[in-house]
């Protein structure tokens, strides 16, 4: 049944503008004062890579002679949980989105509403640096935020405003137990994102030309008509319509005369 | 004793949060040479590398046999090996964070304790000062600087690709509030 192959490349636009909301967060070092002594852009990674390219990102390498430690925190990490359809955005599927820029018009039917569910992680050796990038998200989200996306490419004019939801927030904390384990301090906080898909792109001829022959046309019908509406006219006025009314008229005559109908039958319909 | 030398270094505590109970501000720049045995001779113990979701994990731990006068004589300024005091173990290039001291393992033997045994795991670096005067540690600050962990993470690629398709003008973050003012297209706007 599906033997189009199309891909608009929407889920990775949606994570990458996801991500977008959070990577430029910086946290700030303070003394007891109140004076920041340093600040800390907080690092963020799409948490599922490939293992392999996660191990030559890393400066850990047996070839590289960098000093070997554990981890560098604090460090942020998202990653797109699933998607899942969205009955209550359902809209009629017979809808067409056209794109009628272009000389070559495009066309597909309506969107479809999905979900899409992310996880944001971060991680941080102490509970300051963690409530300071916390406290630096959470505001902005009431539940809701909004982002402005341009979702495809073959339709420029197709600007959506995806609202991104605050769905729930956790926090795990290991500082109980043996002094084998260090205390890790990591917050997961998930969102929804409204967004949609796609179907596939189908091209549009545009109407640029149209040609009517009346030739077949039912004439005796469709001058009845007309010249009823012109009728005061006929009646001794001698505007500049006049003529044209005669010269229809004399038509008409014509084309009763060769259907067979008789004058007195057309002045009677005329008036 | 057969040891391995290695560099100790005491934590620096500059500002300390009394209620979360942490350091907020440390730094580490003192180093001295001492002798320690490597109780582990296999191999680190932990778990392998882990891939968190927010980066690579190196779980190396070990465990270090010190010997209780030989830090005294040593170690200046303290009394014992501290939890959270950092080891250069430098045949494997590595910093270890002090996890816990045992100091009555062995148990009194000849009356007397002898050693302390120094559970130890890679040290997490949170932006640390690093001033030990040893080459090989201190560029720690350079190699995992904030800009260098920006560049290794996915900030800028994410950013880049963001600006082709996201219209941060009417987006409610993060520039409209990074203008912290009155938006032209938006003036009724919540920011």
């Amino acid at each position: 049944m599906i033997e189009r192959t199309f891909y608009h490349n929407t889920t990775r636009r949606y994570t990458v503008a996801f991500g977008s909301i959070f990577n430029g967060i910086t946290i700030a070092r303070q003394n007891k004062a109140g004076d920041v002594v340093g600040t800390i852009p907080v690092p963020l990674i799409y948490s599922d890579k490939e293992k392999f390219i996660r191990r030559a990102m890393a400066l850990n390498n047996v070839n590289q002679d960098e000093v070997n430690i554990k981890e560098t925190l604090p460090a942020m990490g998202f990653e797109l949980l699933n998607i899942v359809y969205s009955a209550q955005r359902k809209t009629n599927t017979m809808e067409r989105i056209v794109n009628d820029r272009e000389s070559k018009g495009k066309f597909m039917f309506n969107r479809v509403p999905y979900d899409f569910n992310f996880a944001l992680y971060i991680g941080a050796r102490r509970i300051d640096d963690a409530l300071r990038i916390v406290e630096q998200i959470l505001p902005y989200f009431t539940p809701e935020l909004n982002l402005r996306i341009k979702e495809l490419d073959d339709f420029p004019d197709l600007v959506s405003d995806i609202p991104v939801v605050l769905m729930d927030t956790s926090m795990e904390n290991n500082a109980d137990g043996t002094f084998d384990d260090r205390r890790t301090i990591q917050w997961q906080i998930t969102f929804t994102l409204k967004g949609h898909l796609y179907t596939n792109v189908r091209d549009v001829d545009f109407i640029k030309k149209s040609i009517v022959d009346l030739s077949d046309a039912d004439i005796n019908s469709y001058y009845e008509g007309y010249m009823s509406q012109v009728d005061p006219l006929e009646s001794g006025n001698t505007g500049d319509g006049t003529d044209i009314i005669d010269e229809i008229t004399s038509d008409q005559h014509d084309q009763h005369a060769a259907s067979g109908i008789s004058g007195s039958d057309a002045t009677a319909t005329m008036d | 004793m057969y040891g391995v030398d290695m560099i100790y270094m005491p934590r620096d505590i500059l500002e300390r949060d009394e209620i979360f109970g942490e350091d907020i501000i440390t730094k580490f720049d003192t180093n001295y040479m001492v002798e320690l045995y490597v109780e582990t001779v296999d191999g680190f113990e932990g778990g392998q590398d882990v891939l968190a979701k927010f980066g690579l994990q190196i779980v190396d731990q070990a465990t270090f046999i010190l010997a209780k006068r030989r830090f005294e004589e040593t170690v200046i300024g303290q009394v014992r090996p501290m939890e959270g005091d950092l080891i250069y173990f430098p045949l494997s290039n590595s910093i270890f964070e002090v996890n816990h001291v045992e100091h009555e393992n062995p148990f009194y033997q000849l009356g007397k304790l002898h050693t302390y045994k120094l559970t130890v795991e890679l040290f997490t670096y949170s932006h640390e000062k690093f001033d030990t005067g040893h080459g090989a540690i201190d560029r720690i600050t350079t190699d995992r600087d904030a800009r260098s962990e920006l560049e290794r993470a996915d900030n800028f690629d994410i950013q880049n690709e963001a600006d082709d398709f996201l219209d941060k003008k009417v987006s409610t973050y993060p520039s409209s509030a990074d203008n912290n003012g009155f938006n032209e297209a938006d003036p009724f706007g919540g920011f």
